[in-house]
């Protein structure tokens, strides 16, 4: 059985500068293809903060996005299975565990994917490509096999 | 009945019904189609393509070239040319047979037989490209098209669901045959994820037709589906193999809840090819009538599904494996007539085993003939002359019922093939097997050659064959040897041009029971091996996949994101019309009761220049370009200049590529010292970031800046005309509207919610955009609309949208711009830097041809007659009759505030013709005579929009 809902309004920022300036906000830097709890790693100098950011000591980027994204959540042993109707990485525990945050795609919808826990999955899609997401998934999760 | 009362692996307890030809029936679970009507004595099942042959059942697998049928579910479930070898019998199953009129026993086409000689081998060449050319359309076309053709295509939609499946395996086995199930078990054993998929509904490939393996079967796939790692999919062809071991397959789901099939893209990191071996038809006289059958197919039938195929069994037998198949079929019940060996020997122990049996073997012989006309009765056995043709004037007439054809082994390698891997030819199995491999991928089994032995040569097997009649290649396209040779004949060489000209192996079969016949007959023309004349490319998909797998879950709404702005819910309350913009669903008009469109468009442009007017700006690129060089990288990338641009200042931006051609347009401002709000356009958002981006990391890593795409971030709001800032100023907190000109920018509070309120106008009008996150949007336009109502705010679309613009010359880049078009060519040399060292696109607007002046210039059009309306695209001639175009129409439309129509167009030396007359080209009437002005039509200074 696989769950999914929406996620609450997001604040979000994105920042961009050299990992020596970023680690000035007083946030642990996620590795590559990580996130922490309030932190993504998007690509080389480029993280999603996803609560108030600080003042970097040094030249960065800091852009409020909160409106760019909405964000859902699936969750339930099948997640991986219906995301990977869409979604072409291997999202086995050994290749994306949890902690793990990439940039992907979804059927024809680029989303940022982030497993915080084993079961639970979190997409984050463009605003306006949100109601294509949604319908696709909710077709992929009546597919599945009940159990 | 064929049925045997016991053996197989049928449930007997568990009967089905089904139709064929509205005829009903009975099989058990565990039947095939073809199974259930070879046990109620049905061989007769389909016409032949060209010819219209009665033809019967060949085989027993994905190989079948005839029995095609269509299957009936219901409405928008028909599905044609589905072979019945592979259909698994379900109750209620509604079967019919293709390609006949007015019955299957009854074909009136089949007259096309005597016509056989005419429908030869590149008939369809010939007689498009002969004298014949008019009679082609007229007459055979239309002909051919009523008469040829396999199956009907179904009308109504498919209401099933097809899924996809991206997956990962570190080892993916193709085939559940032996080989592939010992394959599957070691994989398994080391740990990784194993796949293992197979095309049959039951997993075991050649050990279903041996029972003394089945309950060895049972156990191995049973340990199998014990283990969590190891996933089988029955019902499922690997049909494509790609690049890094990216092998996609077809999987038939049939689930309760409507989904039909699921495509499986499948990145493996190591692929075991188990596909086996197909058994090759022989081409003689007739081969092709129902009742002839492949012999280990029969065998299958027998084993497998306890049906006899036949009670009186001849065998033409070229490999030992048709003595087994002979002697199965003995066992089960039927009298074997003749085997007819067509070597001159067979081996000893298989010679001493028929006569213990009592069967009689006739070595050297082959068939000139057979008899019978919807299913064998009879053949005529005939010693083989020194070519290998049957010797006619010797031949024996022996009577059957079922005539067993066993013509060697070929491996099945497309799957190898495709993954680029290389074939050798080996010349003691007489067959190509699978050489030096390019991808991770490892072949077994009978695939490989193991465990196949030789048989006849495939040119001796087809030695002769070229002056049967009617001994067929390919069963699915009607090619015969005699079409090959004539192709041959006729100078075809290559064994590709071969294929193309008589269509061999191009059938929906993919040749798999023909390919390597027509390869031999072309081989005994040319007086050349198999080897030297080559194989034809094996490509995707392996056999036919359905539309629905392909297409998968990206159909209707899905079929591509429909992107839908803050505002789309409103507009769509209000009963928008919308219009897609790339992927976006824009809202052209707003019609009130009883308006058209024109009507709609025109009340919206006079409430934009008479009062105000609202429209949603969502769709606009937005990019935020931020660092201590943000300025700079801009002066290198727009053509303007940019670092003395004051903050909260904006300016309009243009965008070249490389080669000087306009790419894009945007107003940018100035948010702060390292900080600029860029727009671009609807369509070039992502093209623009992308370009942008490539430069940053590229070509100017030295300087400190950043590119955010906020495009989603922001909604905007547009409000434009005299009464704009009646309406927007009360709502408004933090700004100082006595510095806050035409082409500034201000951040600030409108209706509560902080903004960055712009000052530009994009239709001549006094006009401000309202960016607000877009979460916001729809109440920041509830409460415009609401403040705007006492001065007759008025939504408006992109339609009227596009003909404000165009009343000032506001150029739209994809409309006036294709590509060709240069700043100068627009009209924009203003817009560019004049101080600049460089910009993207400068140093190609200093070539010569760059600067001709006779180059197509935006112009303004009038038409003389005050009122016709020329039509977007149309070219632009200086005389009636002219043939030589000047420039073409960019954009048209009437325009209500200035009272007639107005159009934009690109012309050659546009701008120093002013006052001439130039004629639109028209598809439905005169050329239109239009006046060339200025291409600002309203308000060339611009005193409305500083207002």
């Amino acid at each position: 059985m696989v769950e999914l809902r929406e996620m609450p309004p997001l604040r979000c920022t994105l920042l961009q500068a050299a990992a020596e300036v970023a680690a000035t906000l007083g946030h642990a830097l996620p590795a590559p293809l990580t996130a922490t709890g309030t932190m993504l790693w998007l690509g080389p100098e480029e993280w999603l903060l996803l609560d108030e950011p600080g003042v970097p000591q040094g030249p960065a980027s800091l852009v409020d996005v909160s409106d760019r994204y909405r964000g859902l959540v699936l969750h339930g042993a099948g997640a991986a299975e219906a995301l990977n109707e869409g979604c072409p990485l291997d999202l086995a525990d050994a290749a994306f565990p949890p902690s793990s945050c990439t940039r992907t795609l979804f059927g024809k919808a680029e989303i940022i994917l982030w497993r915080p826990a084993a079961n639970e999955w979190r997409i984050l899609v463009g605003r306006s490509f949100a109601p294509y997401l949604l319908a696709l998934l909710r077709e992929v999760l009546d597919d599945l096999p009940p159990g | 009945m064929t049925r045997l009362v016991s053996g197989g692996r049928i449930d007997r307890t568990r009967p089905l019904r089904f139709s064929f030809d509205g005829r009903g029936y009975t099989g058990f679970a565990g039947d095939t189609l073809a199974s259930a009507l070879l046990a109620n004595g049905v061989h007769l099942v389909g016409r032949s393509f060209k010819y219209h042959r009665p033809r019967g059942i060949l085989s027993a697998g994905v190989e079948e070239p005839n029995a095609l049928v269509e299957i009936d579910r219901g409405a928008g479930r028909r599905e044609p040319n589905v072979r019945a070898t592979v259909v698994p019998l379900v109750e209620g199953l509604v079967a019919r047979s293709q390609n006949r009129w007015p019955s299957l026993r009854f074909d009136l086409a089949a007259v096309n037989g005597l016509a056989s000689a005419i429908l030869g081998a590149g008939f369809y060449y010939k007689t498009f490209l002969g004298p014949g050319r008019d009679a082609w359309h007229k007459r055979w076309e239309p002909l051919i098209r009523r008469m040829a053709g396999l199956g009907r295509a179904p009308e109504a939609p498919d209401p099933d669901r097809y899924a996809n499946r991206y997956t990962h395996a570190e080892v993916l086995v193709v085939g559940a045959g032996p080989a592939g199930i010992a394959a599957a078990l070691q994989a398994a054993a080391s740990g990784g994820r194993v796949m293992l998929c197979d095309e049959q509904a039951e997993m075991g490939g050649s050990l279903l037709a041996e029972p003394v393996a089945w309950p060895q079967l049972a156990a191995d796939l049973a340990t199998l589906r014990a283990n969590p790692r190891v996933t089988l999919l029955p019902r499922t062809t690997a049909f494509s193999y790609g690049l890094q071991n990216f092998v996609a397959l077809t999987q038939v789901v049939e689930a309760a809840g409507g989904l039909r099939e699921r495509l499986w893209q499948v990145r493996a990191g190591r692929v075991v090819l188990a596909t086996g071996a197909l058994e090759r038809p022989i081409p003689f006289s007739g081969n092709d009538r129902p009742g002839v059958m492949l012999a280990d197919a029969a065998r299958h039938y027998a084993r497998r599904w306890g049906v006899l195929p036949g009670r009186n069994v001849a065998a033409l037998v070229a490999h030992d494996t048709g003595y087994a198949a002979a002697f199965a079929l003995q066992d089960a019940g039927a009298a074997i007539a003749t085997v007819l060996d067509m070597r001159a020997t067979a081996p000893d122990d298989l010679l001493a085993e028929a006569a213990q049996r009592g069967i009689r073997v006739l070595p050297g012989h082959g068939i000139a003939a057979t008899r019978g006309r919807q299913r064998i009765t009879g053949l005529l056995a005939a010693p083989r002359g020194a070519d290998g043709a049957p010797d006619a004037t010797r031949a024996t007439p022996i009577a059957c019922d079922l005539l067993l054809m066993a013509g060697g082994w070929t491996p099945s390698v497309h799957l190898f093939s495709q993954a680029r891997g290389q074939l050798r030819w080996d010349a003691g199995l007489d067959a190509f097997l699978p050489d030096a491999a390019r991808e991770a991928v490892t072949c077994v089994g009978a695939c490989a050659g193991e465990g196949l032995t030789p048989g006849l040569p495939v040119t001796q097997l087809a030695a002769g064959s070229a002056r049967a009649r009617k001994a067929f290649v390919d069963q699915q396209n009607d090619v015969t040897t005699r079409d090959i040779a004539l192709a041959v004949q006729e100078g075809f060489r290559s064994i590709e041009h071969v294929k193309r000209y008589t269509t061999n192996g191009m059938a929906t079969d993919q040749g798999k029971t023909s390919n390597m016949l027509g390869l031999a007959v072309v081989a005994g023309e040319l007086g050349r091996s198999v080897p030297e004349v080559g194989l034809t490319t094996f490509r995707a998909p392996y056999t036919p996949i359905s539309f629905g797998a392909f297409a998968g879950r990206h159909r209707g709404l899905l079929f591509d994101p429909i992107r839908s702005a803050p505002l789309h819910e409103w507009a769509t309350q209000q009963g928008a019309v919308f219009e897609p913009v790339g992927q976006w669903q824009r809202a052209r008009y707003f019609p009130q009761a009883g308006e058209d469109m024109h009507a709609a468009v025109t009340r919206e442009c006079l409430a934009v220049r008479n009062a105000v007017g609202i429209f949603d700006a969502s769709t606009l690129g937005k990019i935020e370009v931020t660092g201590p060089d943000a300025a700079l990288f801009l002066e290198r990338c727009y053509v303007n200049a940019w670092q003395k641009l004051g903050i909260g200042r904006c300016r309009y931006g243009l965008l070249l590529r490389e080669d000087g051609f306009i790419l894009d347009d945007g107003v940018v401002g100035r948010i702060a010292a390292d900080r600029f709000h860029v727009t671009t356009t609807t369509g070039g958002a992502a093209r623009v970031l992308h370009m942008l981006e490539d430069y940053r990391q590229t070509e100017f890593p030295e300087l400190r800046v950043w590119l955010t795409s906020t495009t989603e971030h922001w909604g905007v709001i547009a409000l434009q005309g005299p009464r704009a800032r009646d309406v927007l100023a009360p709502l408004v907190e933090g700004l100082d509207w006595t510095a806050f000109p035409h082409m500034a920018v201000a951040e600030c509070r409108v209706a509560g919610v902080a903004a960055r309120l712009f000052r530009v106008s994009f239709s001549g009008e006094l006009g401000f955009e309202v960016n607000i996150p877009a979460s916001q949007a729809p109440a920041v336009w509830q409460a415009l609309l609401h403040a705007g109502a006492a001065h007759g705010i008025t939504p408006y679309g992109t339609e009227a949208m596009h003909v404000l613009r165009a009343e000032k010359g506001f150029i739209i880049v994809g409309q006036e711009t294709d590509g060709t078009v240069t700043p100068d060519d627009a009209g924009l040399t203003w817009l560019i830097g004049k101080a600049k060292p460089d910009f993207i696109g400068k140093r190609s607007l200093s070539r010569p041809e760059m600067q001709r002046a006779d180059r197509r210039q935006l112009v303004g059009l009038v038409p003389r007659d005050g009122t016709t309306l020329p039509d977007e695209g149309a070219q632009l001639i200086a005389s009636a009759g002219s043939r030589v175009a000047e420039g073409h129409v960019t954009s048209a439309y009437r325009s209500a505030a200035l009272g007639h129509p107005i159009a934009l167009g690109l012309l050659a030396s546009g701008r120093a013709r002013l006052g001439e007359t130039v004629l639109a080209t028209s598809l439905t009437g005169p050329p239109i005579p239009l006046e060339v002005v200025a291409p600002v039509f309203l308000d060339p200074k611009g005193d409305r929009l500083r207002g």
